[in-house]
């Protein structure tokens, strides 16, 4: 396993298009499913992260690399520190910034998220698509998602009208 | 042209970002939207359609669905005047919505709540089942026609967890061909279960006190309605019956051992409310000289449903309580609810002795010129339980009129109203005409 400065270990992460990225254990142990992997031992090298391209990756890291918690570098227990309220601003604000990315981007991002269970990347990238469907017509939510209206203009003139009954 | 589709096709599903999302990253999302954007949502495409009118995300999505406190004034007369049923819903930081929830007509009365289903009573041949968010409704006909004295107290909306049937009840007055033969008694419920063709007649194991559903309530919890009765010989003289939705029987409960009346208050008066999922007991001893007037400590016992066996514990015992706790869902939050004065207000629950300190009433909004104590609250949520399958029934009947939920609220009441008015003047002026013709006749 790779070391660079004493007291921190280090991992390997490849993405499939051959991009390798070193980073810090716990930070690749944000990531629940990375977790498993080094805990059951099964990471002894380099890990492969399948379907999750090197942009896509680095943008996960960075995510990772923010949100691990700074006390304790070492050990799951530095998880449990409280982060005081200042701090959490801080990344409330990060996190806002680090979100505007395009669709394309945001939808690889919370696929990525679930695949290696990143419960805050998770719930950063799903709040924010729940914001966009709950702020946008019909129209927008479609060319938002680029989504393609397959009905035909008779199914959508029915739906429309059982939406007349439909309250805020 | 044959062979260029299906590579078209290929197009699309790859435009289609979000459907190529795994489908509980795709729940996460759509769980946590309200059902007005859900409603928006299934517009998008069919792939939508179907998932959001799934029975199963509706009903994954109502697990975690907000809930309000509804809090409902019936249609009454105050001073000679006439007012319409009203409602208004309480979110859940307090703040009353401007939303005027138009599922409830100016002529309904609000009798149930369960899962996002309202149920009501109306002055016509028929019940109403409607869904609070989406609009949607169904009208059934009534078990029994022409009851003299029947009320919309005597009807109870509920539904059971396991079978997930969903079920009206009606305490049926002892009467013969409509007319009450012992008013103050029942020996008959009627139960109709959503989907079915008729109601149910289900006797009980003895006649039991119809005055005391009216004055205390009903309340459904857990595929169960509970109501009390009047029995001299328990303690309190009153006992709780249950009855199960599901196997359609009943069972009496002893209401605890306790006896503190103070010989100086009046005859002790008892309610039945839920609370936070438990059926509780509130009573109190009001003054002798005004019935309406509550005195002394006004006592809340929650049923705990310990394994095997039932046991009531003393829950709160309010100092200075007010004169009236709304039912049958009492408490929103963790505040209970309540009428004083001309207001609706809330007040935090503590820990078990507390007294009511006016000054830290949270005041709601003002309800006159209601009258005071007829307020009903109910627990509610915004889902998107689907009325459809139950519509095929042979009983659900297509209502004469037009709801009037698509104009502005309560102008199909008021123009209904002056339109009786004006034939009234109308016939007025026709029997005047006649009456002159006549004189003129003669002359």
């Amino acid at each position: 396993m790779a070391t660079r400065e004493a007291g921190k270990k280090m991992i390997m992460l490849k993405s499939p298009d051959g991009m390798e990225f070193e980073v810090e254990e716990a930070v690749a142990m944000e990531s629940q499913t990375i977790r498993k992997m080094i805990e059951d031992d099964c990471a002894d090298t380099a890990i492969l992260i399948p379907n999750i391209n090197s942009k896509i990756l680095s943008r996960v890291i960075e995510y990772c690399n923010k949100h691990v918690p700074t006390t304790g570098a070492t050990g799951a227990a530095a998880s449990d520190t409280v982060a005081p309220a200042a701090l959490a601003e801080d990344l409330k604000i990060w996190d806002a910034e680090f979100i505007k990315v395009n669709r394309a981007t945001r939808f690889n991002l919370i696929q990525a998220a679930s695949y290696l269970n990143i419960k805050g990347l998770l719930d950063l990238t799903s709040q924010t698509t729940i914001d966009t469907i709950s702020d946008n017509s019909l129209e927008e939510i479609r060319s938002f998602l680029s989504t393609k209206n397959d009905y035909l203009p008779e199914e959508e003139q029915t739906i429309r009208r059982e939406n007349q009954w439909a309250f805020q | 042209m044959v062979a260029e589709e299906p590579e078209a096709k290929k197009q699309i599903n790859e435009e289609c970002i979000i459907n190529r999302l795994p489908g509980d990253l795709i729940e996460r999302i759509f769980f946590r939207l309200p059902v007005s954007t859900l409603l928006t949502c299934r517009g998008v495409c069919k792939q939508w359609q179907n998932f959001i009118r799934d029975p199963q995300f509706a009903a994954s999505h109502l697990r975690l669905a907000p809930s309000y406190a509804l809090l409902f004034f019936p249609q009454g007369l105050v001073s000679g005047e006439l007012y319409p049923s009203d409602a208004i819903l309480i979110d859940e930081a307090w703040s009353p919505s401007t939303y005027a929830v138009p599922v409830i007509g100016p002529d309904d009365f609000l009798f149930g709540s369960c899962n996002g289903l309202l149920g009501s009573y109306t002055k016509t041949s028929t019940i109403k089942i409607a869904n609070l968010a989406t609009g949607e409704y169904l009208h059934l006909e009534k078990p029994s026609k022409n009851v003299k004295g029947d009320h919309y107290c005597f009807y109870s909306f509920g539904f059971h967890p396991v079978t997930k049937e969903y079920k009206i009840t009606h305490f049926l007055g002892d009467c013969i061909d409509g007319r009450p033969h012992n008013k103050d008694r029942f020996n008959i419920i009627q139960v109709y279960t959503l989907g079915d063709e008729k109601w149910k007649d289900i006797r009980t194991p003895e006649p039991l006190s119809l005055i005391s559903v009216r004055n205390s309530g009903v309340v459904n919890v857990d595929g169960r309605m509970y109501w009390l009765t009047e029995d001299m010989l328990v303690s309190w003289q009153h006992a709780v019956i249950s009855f199960d939705l599901r196997e359609e029987s009943f069972a009496m409960i002893q209401l605890p051992a306790e006896r503190e009346d103070e010989d100086r208050y009046g005859p002790r008066k008892f309610w039945i409310r839920e609370m936070h999922g438990k059926i509780c007991i509130v009573t109190a001893q009001p003054s002798r000289y005004d019935p309406r007037a509550l005195l002394g400590e006004l006592q809340i016992w929650t049923l705990e449903n310990m394994v095997e066996q039932q046991r009531w514990s003393k829950k709160y015992n309010i100092k200075n309580p007010p004169n009236y706790i709304p039912g049958p869902h009492s408490v929103h939050r963790d505040r209970i609810m309540t009428q004083l004065y001309n207001s609706v207000c809330s007040y935090e629950l503590f820990s078990e002795n507390f007294e009511i300190d006016l000054s830290k009433k949270l005041k709601l909004f003002d309800s006159k010129p209601r009258w005071m104590y007829n307020m009903q609250s109910y627990i509610v949520v915004k889902s998107l339980v689907s009325l459809d399958v139950y519509k095929k029934a042979g009983i659900v009947r297509r209502p004469k009129q037009q709801v009037g939920w698509e104009l502005k609220k309560w102008k199909a009441w008021e123009d209904k109203r002056r339109e009786a008015e004006d034939i009234r003047e109308m016939q007025k002026k026709w029997v005047k005409c006649i009456s002159l013709c006549r004189i003129s006749h003669m002359m």
